[in-house]
């Protein structure tokens, strides 16, 4: 039960930082990015291949894996969200899904279908607290997780970008008014959410092996989460994550591993129902 | 030329088509035709009614599997095994319908892909009836002694029951209820002010798009011979959408040119290694930045374009434009 809760807690931090990725952007620029999991799977396998093919120590592939989502967000948002980015939730579901197959197909062709070892950022030893042994390799994710969600709160909390970034869910109209570069800022937000998803994917791949299938369960969950804090809430996206992953781990325990998902969506879907906005989310008025 | 006159020729060629085509091709054309069933549906409710489902791939196994396990266990006979498909698809998705009044856009995108991946991993449990990851071995479909046991014989199958389907769902578009769906997608405070029942509206266009999709993978599965877990995935589920995408949105003849540009491409690109995800993504991006009116519209204006050379009335006129909504 105990180690049911800490795996929980380790895989849900992973769960946590894709939706905090996925919460960051959408905030800013109203557009749920379906490509996000396949965005910080590419950052991992880049990072790999830096660190497998290139020999450099793994701190530096570490780095040039969350450079990498930070340039593959920017560029992602450049290139193609720009153009549909007022044209409505069809349009930017419909892009988002295409850059879904896109990457996914990159990845596949460039790196091939094999699943690959990818070496832990944390060793394989354990750690005791008293009675119980937590694996070295968990308790770093948890960490990890933890110092990126404070970074980003520190961020949005004390720089003047982040105040920018924190007045633009409020009123977007208004920031536009006193003169925030809407712009600049739509490209910050998809250059931090995609780089906080780059460590997302540099986390889980000792998890789950480097595979272009590997972030696949993994967003859909993140998506989940995030719609329970109505896709805007970070500090629900985190929590959430967190409480996703040890429920999942716990009820595993008494029933089949292949069902895991299912709780999970069952919860959400009972959640939606109730709570149409999110359980976070603000109850949305229609003028008439 | 006119227009009316294309549905028609249309037809012929299709007619026609087993005594030119080769096995191989028609088995594609039937795969196309039973895609492009499900296709209609979903056009009909994100195309029309603003929907967006990322769960259609659900519908398609529980069609699939019903007719399946319907015509296998039961013996029911392959036209009845049709219509319980069509029925059970139609009751679920009413059930799934539900959320439908309350989410929108994306929450909505959400709870069908969570319903979606919950079939898929219900069929996997229920491996003792739907045979998992084993599959289930479809025989080919019996109308009293005559079997569809020739991949010619399934395609005429399919192609009568595409030409129902299409002649049903233009109907339902071109009457009340699609001018309900139309008035809801574009507002739908405007539309329940003028007397539209939004909520039940939604849930019965969810529904009927679920039958279609059941329809469209109880034709599915006599057509490959074979089912199992692994051909119902989410990725089904978003190759549906990239369909309606790159055919046309809210055109029934785009459906079904979306559904053969998804069948008919990975044999094209058979040589550069199967890569044919990224070519769909890459068209469903282009499609929807640069091109939104997909396959259909890129038909239509270059067959405007070769009608005005013909008759020489100078450029084509930008009335197709202008009719479309």
């Amino acid at each position: 039960m105990d180690q049911a809760v800490i795996n929980g807690l380790a895989e849900g931090s992973v769960y946590a930082l894709l939706a905090l990725g996925l919460v960051f952007i959408n905030r800013i620029t109203e557009i749920a990015t379906f490509a996000h999991g396949e965005v910080s799977a590419l950052a991992a396998f880049v990072g790999f291949t830096v660190f497998h093919s290139l020999h450099a120590p793994f701190a530096v592939a570490l780095i040039v894996s969350i450079m990498a989502g930070a340039v593959i967000g920017f560029l992602v948002e450049r290139i193609v969200i720009r153009p549909v980015q007022t044209s409505g939730p069809l349009a930017t579901v419909v892009v988002t899904l295409g850059l879904f197959f896109v990457i996914h197909g990159l990845v596949k062709l460039i790196w091939g279908p094999d699943v690959r070892p990818y070496p832990s950022i944390f060793g394989e030893g354990t750690i005791r607290f008293g009675e119980t042994a937590i694996a070295a390799q968990h308790l770093g994710v948890l960490a990890t997780a933890f110092v990126i969600a404070m970074g980003l709160a520190a961020y949005l909390r004390w720089t003047r970008t982040g105040l920018a970034l924190r007045a633009i869910p409020q009123n977007r109209f208004g920031a536009a008014l006193i003169g925030l570069n809407l712009r600049r800022l739509t490209s910050t937000a998809w250059i931090v959410g995609s780089a906080v998803g780059a460590v997302a994917g540099v986390l889980i791949a000792p998890l789950t092996f480097l595979q272009p299938n590997m972030m696949q369960s993994p967003i859909i969950k993140a998506f989940a989460v995030a719609a329970l804090g109505g896709m805007n809430s970070l500090v629900g996206a985190f929590v959430g994550g967190l409480v996703l992953g040890v429920i999942e781990n716990v009820t595993v325990l008494y029933i089949p591993t292949y069902l895991k998902d299912t709780i999970a969506f069952l919860f959400i879907l009972i959640v939606l129902l109730l709570q149409p906005e999110g359980l976070f989310g603000k109850q949305r008025k229609e003028k008439v | 030329m006119n227009r009316t006159l294309i549905p028609w020729i249309v037809l012929a060629v299709a007619i026609a088509l087993p005594f030119i085509a080769g096995d191989y091709w028609l088995y594609l054309l039937a795969l196309a035709g039973a895609y492009g069933v499900v296709s209609v549906g979903l056009n009909l409710l994100t195309g029309l009614s603003g929907q967006i489902s990322l769960g259609h791939a659900g519908f398609f196994a529980i069609g699939a599997y019903v007719s399946t396990i319907a015509q296998l266990k039961y013996n029911v006979p392959f036209p009845l095994a049709l219509v319980l498909a069509i029925t059970v698809g139609w009751l679920i998705g009413l059930g799934v319908g539900f959320p439908a009044v309350r989410l929108r856009g994306l929450y909505l995108a959400i709870a069908t892909m969570a319903f979606g991946i919950s079939v898929e991993r219900g069929l996997y449990h229920f491996k003792a009836i739907t045979g998992g990851p084993y599959g289930l071995t479809v025989n080919p479909p019996q109308v009293m002694d005559f079997a569809f046991n020739t991949p010619s014989r399934m395609y005429f199958l399919v192609l009568a029951i595409v030409v129902v389907t299409v002649l049903f769902v233009a109907n339902v578009i071109k009457r009340r209820p699609g001018r309900m769906l139309i008035a809801m997608r574009d507002s739908e405070l405007a539309a329940s002010s003028l007397g539209v029942n939004v909520p039940r509206l939604k849930v019965m266009a969810f529904a009927f798009s679920a039958s279609l999709a059941s329809l469209g993978g109880a034709l599915y599965a006599p057509i490959i011979n074979f089912i199992s877990v692994e051909h119902f995935t989410l990725w089904l589920s978003i190759t549906f959408v990239s369909m309606i995408v790159v055919g046309g949105l809210g055109s029934i003849a785009g459906s079904f040119l979306g559904a053969a540009f998804v069948v008919v491409l990975p044999e094209l690109l058979r040589g550069f290694g199967g890569h044919h995800q990224l070519v769909y993504g890459v068209a469903m991006i282009l499609v929807f930045v640069f091109w939104p009116t997909g396959l259909i519209g890129l038909l239509q204006k270059s067959f405007d374009w070769a009608a005005s050379l013909l008759l020489r009335k100078g450029p084509p006129a930008a009335i197709s434009e202008a009719k479309r909504p």
